[in-house]
C-alpha cells in the first residue's frame, strides 16, 4: 500500500514537471500553425509559415550562420581540446593548476562579462563579422571539450597502448587504434555539448557579432519589439523535431544493448 | 540446537527465469553456514532475500521464529558485508563504523569504545581517520566487517566477501573470519563459489546449484560423500565415469567388475562413480582394475598430477611419485574409496549430465 | 615523445587562452579603470553603489539566489524519482527533461509570456477551473519562473550525475546496517551528491544574475538586472568605460562567490593528498 502511494507520489512529480518543461513548446508548436500574425489571436489552422520558411532568405541565412558557426567552432575547439587535454595530463599538478584555471574563467565567468570583454579586444584588430564570433565561440567551447575528455584519458588504460607498440604498431597506429577507441566517448559528449552550447548562445554571440551577421538568437531578439516572425515559430519546431528524432535514434540503440546486457547480468545473476 | 532463521518454500525469479526453486533451510544459532555453488545458482539471491534486499515470490523467512518477509532491512536484526566493501566514502573508518550505533542514538563514549573494539578485532587500529579510498582491498574489507559486527547483529551475512582479494591475503582473511567468529559467537551465513574456502572455514556447507539445494552437511561428509554427480564435480575434482552396479558391493566400469562398499541399487542400475584423484594409486600395467597411456605430468609442489588415458576416458590421479609421459601404468583403488551415485533424475540434472 | 614534449600538445590552447581570454580581460580592466579621457580612476568600479546600480545588482543577487534555490529544490526529487527507475529507462527519461533546451531560449521566453499574461493560457485555465486569475505578467514572479525554466536542467544534470553514481550496494549498506528512506538521503546520498550540487550552483547561480534578456522579455522592462544595465552602457549610453567598470565589479563578486563553493574542495583533495601515497595527482578528480 505504501509503495502505491510512493509510486503514485513519483509519478506525479514527474509528470507536473514534464508539463512545466513542455508547455513552451506546445504553446510554440501551436503558434507555427496559426494562420495569424498576432500571438494572441487564433486564426485557423495553417502551414503556410511552413512553406515561407524555404523562402525566407533571412531566416535561411541565420540558420546556416548557427549551424555553421555551431559545428566549425565545435570543430576547431575539439581539435585545441583533445590536444590540450593529453598536454594536460602530463603536467604537474602546479602547470595542471594553471591551465585548469585558464578552462575555468569563461565556464565562471559571466557571459556578459566575456562577450563585452572579447568585444573590447576584437574591436582593436578584427571587423566583428563572422571570423569574431567564430573565435569567441570556440573560446568558450574548449573548456566543454576539456571536462568531458580529461576524465577519459585519465581512466585510460595506457597498458593497450603499449601492448599495441610492443606488437609492432607504430605510435600514430597505436594511437588511432587503442587510444582514440577509449576516448571516443568523451570526444563526442564534449562534442555535442559544444555544439548544443554554440547553437543556443545569445550572450557572447550578440557582443561580438557586429552589424551584418546574425544567429537565429540575435535575429530572434531583434524581433522581439517589431513581432516575431511566425515563421520563426515553424523553424524552431522544425528544429525540435529534427533533434528529437535524432535523439531518439541516437538514444534507443545504445538502451537497447543496454537493456540486453541487463538481461544478460541477471541471468549470471551478479 | 537452537533454530534461528528459517527460509520455507522460498522461490525467486527475475524476468521469468528462475533463480531459486522451492527451497527450504534451517539455520542455526552460532552456526558457520556456507553457501556454496556456482555463479548463478541462487546463492546471493538467497543471501539478499535474507538481507531484506529482495522479497521472495513465494514462501517465508522467519528470524526466532517471527516472520520478516516483508520486513525492510533497517529494520532486521542481522547485518551484511558485500563483495565490494560498500563503504561510505565520504566518511573516515571510524565514521563508517560508527554509522549503526550512531543512528541506534548511543551516547558518544559508548560508540567511542565499540569503534575501538571493533578495530582490534579486524586488526585495524590506528586506522580511525583514514579514508575508504586511501585503503587497501584488504583492509576495506576489514573495515567493512568491522561496520557490521559493531552492532552487534545475530547473523552476519557475508556476500563473497573475500572474493575481490588475491589468494595470500584471501587466505590470511579466511583465518581471521573464523577467529572473529569464535570472538563474537554469532551466526554467519556466508556465500562463495569457492570450494576450498567452504570446506576451510563452514561448519555446515549447503551447496547449491540452479536454485536448489543439492547437498548440505559438514565439510567432511560433502566431500567424502557426494551425493550426485555436480556436488562431486564441484567440491574438488573427481574423476566421474559411468558404471553399472551389478549387485551389492560390485560395481562394473568399462567391463571391468570391481569390488566397492555400496549396497542398495538395483541390479544392473546405472550410476555415476566418483573416484577422488588422490585415492587412485599407480601401479605396474596390467595390475589394478585399469591399464592406459600417461598423458600427463605436471608437478604441483606436493603432489604429482597425472593424466592416464584408459579407452575413452582419462583419469586425474594426483600421486607423491612421478609417472614417465608415454609410458604405460595401471590403477588401483581401495573398495571404500569408491563413491557410488545414482544418475540424476531431474530435468535440470540431466543437463549437467549431458554436458 | 618524452613527458616534455607530450606536455606541448597543450600549447595551442595555452597560446588561445592568453590571446582570447587573459588579453580581452587586461582590455577589459583597462576600460574599467580609466575614464573617457585615459586617466586612471576607479569611479567606473565604484559606480556599483549607485543607487540604481546598487538596486539592479541587489535585484539580480535577489533573483539568482532565489532561483538557484528554486533549481535545487526542484532537481533532488526529481532526480530521486528518475534514480528509482530501472537503469534503461533512466536515460530515456532524462532524455526527455532536457530535450526542451534544444528550442530555442528566447522562443521559450516568449512563449511564457503569452501564458503568463494577463489574457494568457494560465489565467484561461484559471478560469476555467473557476479560481481567480493571476497578475504574474511583467512581475518579479514571472522572471523568477523564466530562469527557473530556462536553468533548472543545468541543475538537473550534475547533481543526478553524482547520484547515478553511487554504486548501489553502498546505499544497500546503508540499509542493512538501520538506516530508513530519509537517513539515506540524508546520511548517504545527499554527501555524495554534493560535488554534482556544487557544479550545478556555478552553472546556474551566475547567468541568472545577469540574463537580461529574461528580465527584457518576462520583466517588461520595468524590472532590471545588472545585466540589463550593464547591456544598455553598450548599447545606449555607449559609456563603455563605465560598462566596463560595472562588468568588472560583476566579475569580482562572481569569481570570491565562486571561490567559496569550490574552495573547500580543494582544500579538501589537498589533504587527501597527503594522505594517500601513491596517488599522484588527486586534484585532478575535480576536473570530473
Amino acid at each position: 500500500m505504501k509503495e502505491h502511494l510512493i509510486n503514485f507520489i513519483c509519478r506525479f512529480y514527474f509528470v507536473l514537471i514534464m508539463i512545466f518543461l513542455y508547455i513552451p513548446i506546445a504553446v510554440m508548436m501551436v503558434l507555427s500553425v496559426n494562420d495569424s500574425r498576432s500571438r494572441v489571436v487564433w486564426g485557423g489552422f495553417t502551414l503556410r509559415w511552413y512553406g515561407q520558411l524555404l523562402t525566407n532568405r533571412q531566416i535561411r541565412e541565420a540558420l546556416i550562420t548557427t549551424i555553421g558557426l555551431a559545428f566549425l567552432s565545435s570543430a576547431i575547439a575539439l581539435l585545441i581540446g583533445t590536444a590540450a587535454a593529453f598536454g594536460m595530463h602530463y603536467m604537474n599538478k602546479r602547470r595542471y593548476a594553471v591551465m585548469m584555471g585558464l578552462t575555468n574563467i569563461p565556464m565562471l565567468n559571466a557571459d556578459i562579462v566575456t562577450g563585452i570583454a572579447l568585444m573590447l579586444w576584437f574591436i582593436r584588430f578584427l571587423p566583428l563579422g563572422f571570423t569574431s564570433v567564430l573565435i569567441a565561440h570556440i573560446t568558450f567551447n574548449i573548456p566543454y571539450i576539456i571536462l568531458a575528455v580529461l576524465p577519459k584519458i585519465e581512466q585510460m588504460n595506457m597498458s593497450v597502448y603499449e601492448a599495441s607498440r610492443d606488437l609492432g604498431a607504430t605510435a600514430a597506429y597505436g594511437f588511432f587504434t587503442t587510444i582514440l577507441p577509449q576516448l571516443s566517448g568523451g570526444i563526442l559528449s564534449g562534442f555535442f555539448m559544444a555544439v548544443t552550447m554554440s547553437m543556443d548562445d545569445f550572450m557572447i554571440t550578440y557582443f561580438t557579432k557586429g552589424a551584418g551577421v546574425n544567429t537565429l538568437s540575435t535575429m530572434i531578439y531583434g524581433e522581439i519589439r517589431k513581432g516575431i516572425k511566425p515563421e520563426m515559430y515553424a523553424l524552431s519546431t522544425v528544429i525540435f523535431t529534427a533533434v528529437l528524432i535524432l535523439l531518439l535514434i541516437v538514444n534507443y540503440a545504445p538502451s537497447a544493448r543496454e537493456r540486453a546486457q541487463h538481461r544478460e547480468l541477471a541471468e549470471r545473476e551478479l | 540446537m537452537d533454530t534461528i532463521l528459517e527460509l520455507q518454500n522460498i522461490s525467486k525469479s527475475f524476468d521469468g527465469k528462475t533463480i531459486i526453486k522451492e527451497l527450504n533451510l534451517e539455520i542455526y544459532k552460532n552456526e558457520f553456514i556456507t553457501l556454496l555453488g556456482p555463479s548463478g545458482c541462487g546463492k546471493s539471491t538467497l543471501l539478499r532475500i535474507i538481507g531484506g534486499f529482495e522479497t521472495p515470490d513465494t514462501g517465508r523467512v522467519l528470524f526466532d521464529g517471527k516472520d520478516i518477509t516483508n520486513l525492510s532491512p533497517d529494520k532486521r536484526r542481522l547485518h551484511t558485508v558485500f563483495q565490494k566493501y560498500s563503504l561510505f566514502p565520504h566518511y573516515d573508518v571510524a565514521d563508517n563504523i560508527a554509522f549503526g550505533l550512531k543512528l541506534k542514538k548511543k551516547d558518544k563514549a559508548y560508540i567511542e569504545d565499540k569503534v575501538q573494539y571493533a578495530l582490534r578485532l579486524v586488526n585495524m587500529e590506528g586506522f580511525e581517520h583514514r579514508k575508504p579510498d586511501s585503503l587497501s582491498g584488504g583492509q576495506q574489507q576489514r573495515v567493512a566487517i568491522a561496520r557490521a559486527i559493531v552492532n552487534e547483529p545475530e547473523v552476519l551475512l557475508l556476500d563473497e566477501p573475500l572474493g575481490a582479494l588475491d589468494l595470500k591475503l584471501r587466505q590470511e582473511m579466511q583465518r581471521e573470519l573464523m577467529k572473529i567468529k569464535k570472538e563474537v559467537g554469532i551466526t554467519f551465513i556466508y556465500v562463495t563459489h569457492d570450494q576450498s574456502e567452504a570446506l576451510t572455514m563452514s561448519d555446515r556447507i549447503i551447496v547449491m546449484n540452479q536454485g536448489i539445494i543439492q547437498q548440505m552437511g559438514d565439510p567432511k561428509s560433502i566431500y567424502d560423500e557426494p551425493q550426485n554427480a555436480f556436488v562431486a564435480d564441484f567440491i574438488g575434482e573427481s574423476n566421474i565415469i559411468d558404471g553399472i552396479m551389478l549387485r551389492d558391493y560390485l560395481v562394473q566400469i568399462q567391463g571391468v567388475d570391481i569390488p566397492c562398499v555400496d549396497i542398495g541399487f538395483a541390479p544392473n542400475e546405472k550410476v555415476d562413480v566418483v573416484i577422488r584423484p588422490e585415492d587412485l594409486n599407480i601401479v605396474e600395467p596390467g595390475r589394478g582394475f585399469a591399464t592406459g597411456r600417461v598423458m600427463e605430468v605436471i608437478y604441483q609442489g606436493a603432489y604429482y598430477d597425472i593424466r592416464v588415458s584408459c579407452g575413452d576416458f582419462e583419469w586425474a590421479i594426483q600421486s607423491n611419485n612421478p609417472a614417465m609421459p608415454g609410458s604405460m601404468a595401471g590403477l588401483s583403488i581401495l573398495p571404500e574409496n569408491i563413491q557410488i551415485m545414482h544418475k540424476p533424475r531431474s530435468s535440470d540434472e540431466e543437463i549437467i549430465e549431458k554436458n | 615523445m618524452n613527458r616534455r614534449n607530450r606536455e606541448l600538445l597543450a600549447s595551442p590552447y595555452f597560446i588561445w587562452s592568453v590571446g582570447f581570454t587573459v588579453i580581452p580581460l587586461i582590455v577589459i580592466l583597462r576600460y574599467a579603470f580609466t575614464n573617457a579621457g585615459g586617466a586612471f580612476t576607479v569611479e567606473n568600479i565604484l559606480a556599483i553603489g549607485d543607487s540604481i546600480n546598487r538596486k539592479a545588482f541587489l535585484f539580480s543577487l535577489e533573483i539568482a539566489l532565489i532561483c538557484t534555490l528554486l533549481c535545487i529544490l526542484l532537481a533532488y526529487p526529481l532526480v530521486m524519482v528518475v534514480r528509482r527507475l530501472h537503469i534503461s529507462r533512466r536515460a530515456f527519461m532524462l532524455f526527455f527533461l532536457i530535450l526542451p533546451m534544444w528550442m530555442n531560449f528566447i522562443l521559450r521566453l516568449l512563449a511564457w509570456q503569452m501564458i503568463l499574461s494577463s489574457n494568457g493560457i494560465l489565467n484561461f485555465a484559471l478560469q476555467a477551473l473557476g479560481l481567480k486569475p493571476l497578475d504574474i505578467a511583467n512581475t518579479w514572479t514571472a522572471i523568477i519562473i523564466g530562469v527557473v525554466y530556462d536553468y533548472f536542467p543545468f541543475m538537473m544534470l550534475p547533481i543526478f550525475n553524482a547520484i547515478a553514481d553511487i554504486p548501489e550496494d553502498v546505499i544497500e549498506a546503508a540499509k542493512d546496517l538501520g538506516a530508513g528512506p530519509l537517513t539515506v538521503f540524508t546520511r548517504i546520498i545527499f554527501p555524495l551528491s554534493i560535488p554534482g550540487l556544487k557544479s550545478g550552483i556555478t552553472i546556474v547561480f551566475v547567468p541568472s544574475m545577469t540574463s537580461f534578456v529574461v528580465a527584457d522579455i518576462l520583466g517588461g522592462g520595468k524590472l532590471q538586472l545588472i545585466g540589463n544595465i550593464i547591456e544598455q552602457e553598450f548599447t545606449r549610453s555607449s559609456n563603455w568605460n563605465l560598462g566596463s567598470g560595472l562588468s568588472v565589479a560583476l566579475m569580482v563578486f562572481v569569481f570570491i562567490s565562486m571561490a567559496f563553493t569550490i574552495k573547500d574542495d580543494v582544500v579538501k583533495e589537498d589533504l587527501e593528498l597527503v594522505c594517500v601515497e601513491g596517488t599522484e595527482k588527486p586534484g585532478r578528480r575535480k576536473a570530473a
